[in-house]
């Protein structure tokens, strides 16, 4: 499309070149920047543009030394020679004792890199549609049954077509309004490429004045000015036309309809609820074929609806006024319901979900932020221990200093200035690796955003702001503690290898602990909730039916050939026709059966002859359609025992009662089916009322062998081309698609489990870190204890006992928090597990043998040192 | 004393920078000095060294032009003064003393 995106390329890193300008003098730039870029474009032809410009990056770093920097004429102050010498001191302290100088800084660089990805995760999610410039006076209608009618509870985020334009012309505080028509799958095509496409929407042209939605390529006045018309996305244009100027040339839809490209969108953020390919003038949506329905009709609740207020107006108060225009339009069903409106910024986390719609949990959101803020915690916590074990070993330095004069303020910055120090490097490396870790997270999650470099800015502040306050935080302690020493009993040498911050220390361990059993307890939670959900019977055979898409006119032509070809075939056992996909993706229709005089709104689905067998859903009273009834396909109805229940009749009863199917089927059951799960888990499940298709459908269903898929897939296309060579044969297994209505959960469970690990990890590194310390003071003890003859096992358990206490307390207090958390998070699952002792039993069990594994590793090694080269150290 | 030693990469520096006098500057000393030494050299320890150089009086520089590779910014061509090349011949004059007053068994002959 743009040309210029492929120039941009071969810049080198901005990011670098801002640092360069930031730090150089401004007499030295030019040379220096000049000789950079020389080498850059040089290297470009030698390397290659990705290595060139990480060398780029290098030679920036580099000539970051003395000569170059700008403003350092305050070197001769006293405060900067004082000040360098606390640099010089904690430079020092970190390479005598690099052990816990890497504990520290990886612990704290792996939780600043965790904080990092969940921060931008979470900024993602709560930012959903804010990049409308009118966000705040964009509001959806929907179409709210739930307070009026005592028969349902549905809450609709569609309303009928004339609404949109009638709300606009009944009130002036609307200023404008957009509907938009969802239409089935289409298969799109230009020369031989075609393509199923789903996202296709009829929409106003009123789009461009409510939405901020830009047009790279065409005018969005006239756009959507003629029916024939097509905007693409950036994406669909790159679809088609590659490198091609789309605008202007053709494409087809369904063979039958030609669309002139008018428009080309600009690559749309991805955190947008509502998500199109397609945009076709509205004027050219016609009826689909079959339904009973005008473009009048108000009833035709399918049309998401949108309009914007004039500024300052307050939503509520025109919310509250909407039954007078209900009143005035549509008389009779006054009092059904009620007209609401959401909020544009609300309607990703909103109530009312619709399979078009992508739709958050907040749930998620929370829980990776709390994730985030542990894994933090954990990090510093190390921090604190580790530093404050430490302290002693320093003790002598803070006494002389104290000696010569500093004060304790002075002590207190210099330790506190050490732990920003290396909290400020962590975030350092931490910006460094984190790109890398987002490119694996994208294979491992499917994230769609990454984080290119352009965004560094904006993260550049919050982390470190993040930063310092882990730095305070973690090292304030520590300062506080080595500043307090007094000197004269340091220097004396009375010293003892004390009891300083054990308290603390002992609460801080504590909590690690407690963190990361929750972190287990919840990972290990969502993991078997999530096995439940793939696990769980249906009611239907999810593993062995494959659907087979067909736009519904050539289904209709096609089918019984196909049907008989498919047959054939050794590998298919049954063949049938069915609407829904099994994710709850149905209409709801009003439905009155005998006996009752105000109708139930309920889902509804349309089958063909033969669907029931085809998944092994068994009947629970009765028969399913078929041939031999020839007027099944105009009276009967099939129900299912939730339907029945709720009409309060038995299985068998409701065989033969008269039922009326909003305007579509006037006729009687036939049979009853078990209830199985025609929408996602996190519904429970409703009543279901099936008809004798009448409108078209376009899913061919296959029950299978699906021993070996490969061989299966291609058998299916030969029968298929056989058949029907000009359409495209796009097979989708049943089960992967089901699994796709859980990618949310997935995803989430996915982003827990890995920073559950990585918690983990860092508390192992901190109580590591910390026992090795302690055995370090205790060197002296275990050393006479084992002259005097205690065994290994002995000094072993020794070193250990204090923290299996911690670790005891930490269980009773984690397992209750946990399981209050985990709580709400099932709560979103209709189908849940329960919560299980084996739990509790693992992750106590788990975190006891990791810990228990480091406490054992570290506390060995002393208690098998030499106790001569203890004690003769004096 | 500090102000007129002459280091070994100092040195290295000046008579490259002579030998491409007029047209030293950083990106073609580092290049240079590969060809000649085979030593790799990192571009920021050039022009430190030139810098220091400059400092000390023993080099002198003037801007040249710019090129589109530089991304428009201009060369700095660095010359040796007449200060510079005086210290320049004292060291390798004391180095040919040097030279000359050790014994020939010192040097394994």
């Amino acid at each position: 499309m743009k040309k210029s995106t492929h120039n941009t390329s071969i810049e080198p890193s901005k990011l670098a070149r801002r640092f360069l300008h930031w730090y150089c003098k401004a007499s030295l730039l030019e040379e220096i920047e000049g000789d950079i870029n020389e080498s850059f474009y040089e290297r470009i032809e030698i390397m290659g543009i990705k290595k060139a410009r990480l060398f780029y990056t290098l030679e920036v770093i580099s000539f970051f030394r003395p000569f170059a920097i700008r403003g350092q004429n305050l070197k001769y102050h006293n405060n900067t020679a004082m000040l360098r010498n606390y640099f010089k001191v904690s430079f020092r302290n970190i390479l005598t004792d690099k052990l816990h100088t890497s504990i520290n800084i990886i612990g704290l660089t792996i939780a600043l890199i965790c904080s990092i990805v969940i921060y931008m995760v979470v900024r993602h999610e709560i930012t959903y549609d804010t990049f409308h410039t009118n966000a705040d006076r964009i509001f959806r209608i929907t179409h709210d049954e739930s307070e009026l009618n005592p028969n349902s509870n549905r809450h609709l985020s569609t309303v009928g077509p004339p609404v949109g334009p009638a709300i606009k012309a009944f009130y002036p505080q609307v200023e404008n309004s957009v509907r938009f028509r969802y239409t089935p799958t289409q298969i799109m095509a230009r020369g031989k490429e075609r393509f199923y496409e789903e996202n296709i929407f009829y929409v106003d042209s009123t789009i461009f004045n409510v939405f901020s939605y830009k047009l790279a390529l065409g005018n969005p006045k006239t756009a959507l000015k003629e029916p024939g018309s097509v905007i693409l996305t950036h994406e669909m244009a790159l679809k088609y036309f590659g490198d091609e100027n789309p605008l202007n040339q053709t494409i087809f839809m369904n063979n039958d309809t030609e669309l002139l490209v008018t428009g080309v969108l600009e690559p749309i953020p991805s955190n947008t609820h509502f998500k199109f390919d397609f945009l076709l003038p509205f004027h050219a949506f016609k009826v689909p074929f079959g339904y009973p329905v005008t473009l009048d009709d108000w009833g035709w609740i399918s049309f998401h609806t949108y309009v914007m207020l004039s500024h300052d107006i307050d939503p509520k108060v025109l919310e509250a006024e909407l039954p007078n225009f209900i009143d005035a339009h549509w008389p009779n069903e006054q009092r059904r319901f009620k007209f609401r409106l959401q909020p544009l910024t609300d309607i990703y986390f909103g109530e009312v979900k619709n399979d078009i719609i992508a739709s958050g949990n907040r749930v998620y959101v929370y829980g990776l932020a709390v994730t985030g803020l542990l894994i933090i915690l954990l990090a510093a916590f190390n921090f604190t221990n580790l530093s404050t074990a430490k302290s002693i070993t320093r003790a002598k330095e803070s006494g002389i200093r104290k000696t010569l004069g500093a004060r304790k303020p002075s002590l207190f910055f210099q330790f506190l200035l050490e732990a920003i120090v290396m909290a400020l490097f962590a975030l350092f490396l931490a910006i460094l690796v984190s790109p890398y870790l987002f490119k694996i997270l994208r294979n491992f999650i499917g994230f769609d955003f990454q984080l290119d470099p352009s965004r560094y800015p904006a993260l550049i502040l919050p982390f470190f702001l993040i930063t310092l306050i882990i730095g305070l935080m973690a090292g304030s302690y520590p300062a506080l503690v080595m500043s307090n020493f007094n000197p004269v009993s340091v220097l004396k040498g009375n010293f003892k290898s004390s009891i300083t911050g054990l308290g603390l220390r002992k609460v801080l361990v504590t909590l690690q602990f407690t963190m990361s059993l929750a972190l287990i307890l919840g990972s290990l939670i969502i993991s078997s909730q999530i096995q439940f959900i793939q696990n769980k019977d249906l009611g239907f055979n999810r593993k062995e039916t494959v659907l087979l898409q067909m736009p519904g006119a050539e289904l209709d032509r096609h089918y019984e050939t196909l049907k008989n070809q498919l047959l054939s075939n050794p590998d298919v056992l049954a063949v049938s026709v069915g609407g829904g996909r099994m994710d709850g993706d149905n209409g709801n229709v009003p439905i009155l059966p005998e006996g009752f005089e105000d109708p139930f709104p309920m889902a509804i689905d349309a089958v063909r002859h033969g669907f029931y067998a085809a998944l092994d859903i068994p009947m629970a009273a009765g028969r399913e359609f078929s041939k031999q009834f020839p007027s099944d396909s105009a009276e009967a109805v099939i129900i299912n025992q939730s339907a029945a229940r709720t009409f309060g009749w038995e299985d068998e009863e409701a065989i033969g009662k008269r039922i009326r199917v909003d305007d579509i089927r006037e006729g009687y059951v036939i049979g009853v089916t078990k209830d199985y799960h025609f929408s996602s888990l996190h519904q429970p499940i409703v009543p279901l009322v099936t008809t004798y298709p009448r409108t078209r459908l376009r899913d061919i269903y296959l029950k299978v062998k699906i021993d070996q898929p490969a061989a299966l897939i291609s058998s299916l296309q030969q029968d298929w081309n056989t058949i029907v060579p000009d359409i495209p044969f796009d097979l989708i297994f049943l089960d992967d698609h089901l699994q796709g209505l859980y990618k949310a959960d997935l995803k989430f469970a996915k982003l827990i489990n890995l920073f559950a690990i990585l918690a983990i990890l860092i508390a192992c590194l901190g109580i590591y870190g910390l026992i090795s310390l302690i055995a370090q003071h205790r060197v002296k003890e275990l050393g006479i204890r084992k002259v005097l003859g205690a065994s290994m096992q002995s000094l072993i358990l020794t070193l250990s006992k204090p923290f299996l206490w911690l670790m005891i307390i930490a269980l009773l207090i984690a397992v209750p928090v946990t399981y209050s958390y985990m709580d709400q998070w099932l709560s979103n699952f209709a189908y849940r597990i329960d919560f299980q002792i084996l739990h509790i039993v693992l992750a106590g069990l788990g975190i006891f043998l990791l810990i228990g594994a480091t406490l054992f590793l570290q506390s060995f090694k002393y208690s098998r040192a030499n106790p001569i080269n203890a004690l003769r150290n004096e | 004393m500090k102000g007129t030693n002459l280091g070994e990469f100092e040195e290295l520096i000046m008579l490259v920078a002579g030998v491409l006098y007029p047209e030293a500057y950083g990106v073609a000393i580092k290049k240079e000095i590969y060809t000649q030494t085979g030593r790799k050299v990192t571009l920021s320890a050039v022009h430190s060294a030139l810098h220091r150089l400059e400092k000390k009086g023993f080099l002198e520089s003037k801007f040249g032009d710019a090129t589109k590779i530089r991304g428009g910014k201009r060369k700095k061509f660095f010359i040796i003064t007449t200060y510079g090349s005086k210290v320049l011949n004292e060291a390798m004059s004391i180095r040919k003393q040097l030279w000359d007053s050790i014994p020939k068994v010192a040097l394994g002959g």
